[in-house]
């Protein structure tokens, strides 16, 4: 369980990064900080944290879930900006633009993964 | 399937045996059958009490708090909890699939995932229910418990 958490962790760290990059890039950036690094690792952890709370609860239509998730992540990134000083560097808009690319981004990895464990679901149901 | 049936005089309790040269599907099943056999339910159809037996459940369901258990055709009450239900069934390859439903992975067909990222579990009468992401890695685990399980047979 704490090793799927992690996973993700990571995984929606790495493509925080990924992003990071590419809009500092547009915006002619050439290099991230460590302290980045840790910045986004660090919200990930929290962002991930809170939805684990979101999923004990089964809601009866998953768009009240994703609205929830959504909202949640918007609200921890904001906060974190503010205490991070993510502000000086890049417009609030950038940095919500940011955070919902990183989200709809983390669920179609997510999806791709149920594609993955459904197939196989599948697989040992055909062979018994 | 070759079966095999004799009549023992004197013995206290019927006896079955299973011989097979490869652990195939349907000799599994046989094995899963015969395990669930002593496994009953007490549920009620019209006010009377009736046994079902577990390995005629396809899934059970939980609606403000009565239990409904569904066979292939038809749907009986029971005064049981959903939890004490999953306690009792769990050696008869019953698996959680959603918050109120434990469904028998033996009438399991397959999986389908749905557009608005919900999953369905498809029954081998036709049926289908909703499946929660949270229990999917529990059906994986189940199921190669169950194929472990033909090698250790």
């Amino acid at each position: 369980m704490f090793k799927k958490f992690m996973l993700h962790v990571m995984a929606t760290t790495g493509i925080t990064l990924v992003v990071l990059a590419v809009i500092a890039a547009c915006f002619q950036g050439t290099v991230i900080y460590v302290k980045a690094v840790f910045e986004s690792f660090l919200v990930n952890l929290l962002i991930h944290t809170g939805y684990s709370f979101f999923k004990k609860k089964e809601y009866r239509y998953p768009i009240v879930e994703t609205m929830l998730e959504m909202g949640y992540t918007v609200i921890v990134v904001l906060i974190a900006g503010q205490l991070f000083g993510w502000y000086d560097s890049m417009p609030l808009w950038c940095l919500l633009l940011m955070a919902i690319l990183v989200y709809v981004l983390g669920i179609v990895v997510s999806a791709v993964s149920i594609l993955g464990e459904v197939s196989t679901i599948n697989k040992l149901i055909k062979r018994g | 399937m070759f079966l095999k049936v004799t009549q023992v005089r004197g013995i206290k309790e019927p006896e079955v045996a299973i011989q097979y040269e490869s652990m195939t599907e349907s000799v599994r099943r046989v094995i899963s059958y015969v395990k669930c056999v002593d496994v009953m339910i007490l549920c009620k159809q019209e006010g009377q009490e009736v046994y079902i037996n577990a390995a005629d459940i396809y899934y059970i369901e939980s609606v403000d708090k009565r239990c409904f258990v569904y066979c292939e055709t038809k749907v009986y009450q029971t005064d049981y909890r959903l939890y004490e239900l999953e306690e009792q069934l769990e050696t008869c390859r019953f698996v959680r699939v959603n918050k109120a439903c434990i469904l028998n992975l033996l009438v399991l067909t397959g999986i389908k995932p749905l557009i608005n990222s919900r999953l369905e579990a498809l029954l081998s009468n036709g049926e289908r229910v909703y499946v929660t992401r949270k229990y999917l890695s529990e059906i994986k685990r189940q199921l190669q418990k169950k194929e472990e399980g033909r090698s250790n047979v």
